[in-house]
């Protein structure tokens, strides 16, 4: 059987049910991962130090714990702290790829902040001194001329933690949320044979992977070309498993 | 949690040792660090051809470790642990099934690492090098090696902080790590599941946290150091 017949068949609507799952899995955390790793950046750039060390111990902490560890505490421990009625709703709906985009969404968050802060700090000191002597407030400053220096050096590792979440997704399939990987399995074992399922779901992942890679390679290329004093971009840090 | 902690201790930390295989924290810590200094020569060897002069070489190589890094680890773990047996026709037990998925996955990153390490060395010291009549590979060994590791630190500490928490990943197969300790302690103890969860985070956090705290000030020094080298003296 060739790679064709095999998703032209069954199994190829499984599998691409499985990637509709992980295309969506991937949408709706890349965005709320985003707002989340924004929110986190700005409540750091507080003026109180013990705000600023709270959240930065927050955010180190959801990094030194393994995803599947987050996702298996919010599917199977965090429900049981819920009060009845909103247990209830939860377990109305999908409540597997809700916890699982909460608890991604949540880890890739603070990934994303610590890029952003990186991205900020890497904004030389003399902008915004001469930013506030040319008379522009102290919000004016950060809104007008820091922030978007700031956004723009944050793109490629944006872009790669884009790539590390749509894989990171995968994991997804430990708490039984159909997603790619997870049709895979499911085809291996109705036909007891590994080598087309997982074939078929690492080359969607090398496509995804490749698309952002090429993205990420142009903006580089376009964006920050004029930019040679911003070009070193901060280092990113992988969210991994 | 503390009671958990004193009647479990032995089984989380140990597994079911000596009845079953080594398993519990001392599994994932065990695969850890064997993890990396196995992944260390491994991403060392593939960034020889990715630094290669010979263009279909350093494509082919390319080509591999984008493969790597672009799959879930998740995905590379199924690969090796159903499709190695059909392949060569050994199978493995689970741990060194992990083991085996994690030194290849670090080590494409790694051997990106290394060569983003070598080429962020001036040019100079090579060429300096080798006008001094050393050869290309004692260059390599001698001048440009020993620099560039030093500049690596920071992101290879990081590295093995994800080594850490990927060792996880092993119970999807079944390897006994802590994770898959922790889990089916949680469901030996249905009321108390959340306080097991805890716990594991809280032993990831311990392991990973001062690796993370490590990296931050070695990549500091990195900095100033770097900065210090860049200056021209006044």
């Amino acid at each position: 059987m060739t790679l064709i017949e095999f998703l032209s068949g069954r199994y190829g609507e499984l599998l691409l049910k499985g990637l509709i799952v992980t295309l969506q899995l991937s949408g709706v955390t890349l965005a709320a991962s985003f707002v989340i790793g924004v929110a986190l950046t700005l409540i750091r750039l507080s003026p109180l130090w013990i705000v600023q060390q709270a959240v930065g111990l927050l955010v180190d902490a959801i990094r030194s714990v393994p995803l599947l560890v987050h996702v298996i505490f919010w599917y199977f421990g965090a429900p049981e702290l819920l009060p009845d009625g909103l247990r209830m709703w939860l377990y109305a709906r999908d409540v597997n790829f809700i916890c699982a985009a909460i608890a991604i969404s949540i880890y890739a968050g603070a990934f994303i902040s610590e890029d952003l802060r990186s991205g900020l700090r890497s904004i030389p000191r003399g902008q915004s001194e001469a930013s506030l002597s040319l008379g522009f407030s102290g919000f004016e400053t950060f809104r007008y001329i820091i922030l978007p220096q700031a956004f723009r050096i944050s793109v490629p590792p944006l872009l790669g933690q884009a790539m590390t979440l749509t894989k990171n997704t995968s994991i997804a399939l430990m708490i039984g949320v159909p997603e790619l990987v997870y049709q895979a399995r499911r085809i291996q074992d109705i036909t007891y044979e590994p080598l087309m399922p997982y074939a078929s779901a690492t080359l969607v992942y090398v496509v995804i992977c490749a698309i952002l890679t090429l993205a990420s390679r142009a903006y580089s290329r376009t964006a920050l070309a004029h930019r040679t004093e911003l070009e070193r971009t901060p280092n990113t840090r992988e969210q991994s498993a | 949690m503390i009671e958990i902690l004193q009647n479990y201790w032995l089984q989380l930390l140990i597994g079911g040792f000596p009845h079953t295989p080594l398993g519990g924290l001392a599994l994932t810590l065990i695969l850890a660090v064997s993890g990396l200094v196995l992944a260390m020569p491994v991403g060392l060897l593939m960034a020889v051809p990715l630094r290669s002069r010979f263009r279909p070489v350093k494509a082919l190589a390319e080509l591999v470790v984008f493969y790597i890094r672009s799959v879930p680890l998740l995905l590379h773990v199924l690969w090796v642990y159903f499709l190695m047996p059909a392949i060569i026709g050994v199978s493995f037990p689970p741990a060194i099934t992990m083991l085996i998925t994690l030194v290849l996955f670090n080590g494409a990153y790694i051997s990106k690492i290394v060569v983003a390490g070598i080429d962020a060395l001036p040019r100079g010291q090579t060429e300096a090098a080798l006008s001094l009549g050393f050869g290309r590979v004692q260059t390599m060994r001698h001048i440009v090696l020993p620099q560039a590791l030093r500049n690596m630190l920071p992101s290879l500490v990081s590295q093995l902080s994800l080594l850490i928490k990927e060792t996880a990943l092993g119970a999807a197969i079944g390897a006994t790590e802590a994770m898959q300790t922790f889990l089916d302690l949680a469901d030996n103890l249905p009321g108390q599941a959340i306080q097991v969860y805890a716990l594991l985070a809280l032993a990831y956090f311990a392991l990973c946290y001062p690796l993370l705290l490590v990296g931050r000030r070695l990549e500091r020094r990195g900095s100033r150091a770097a900065k210090i080298a860049t200056e021209p003296a006044s």
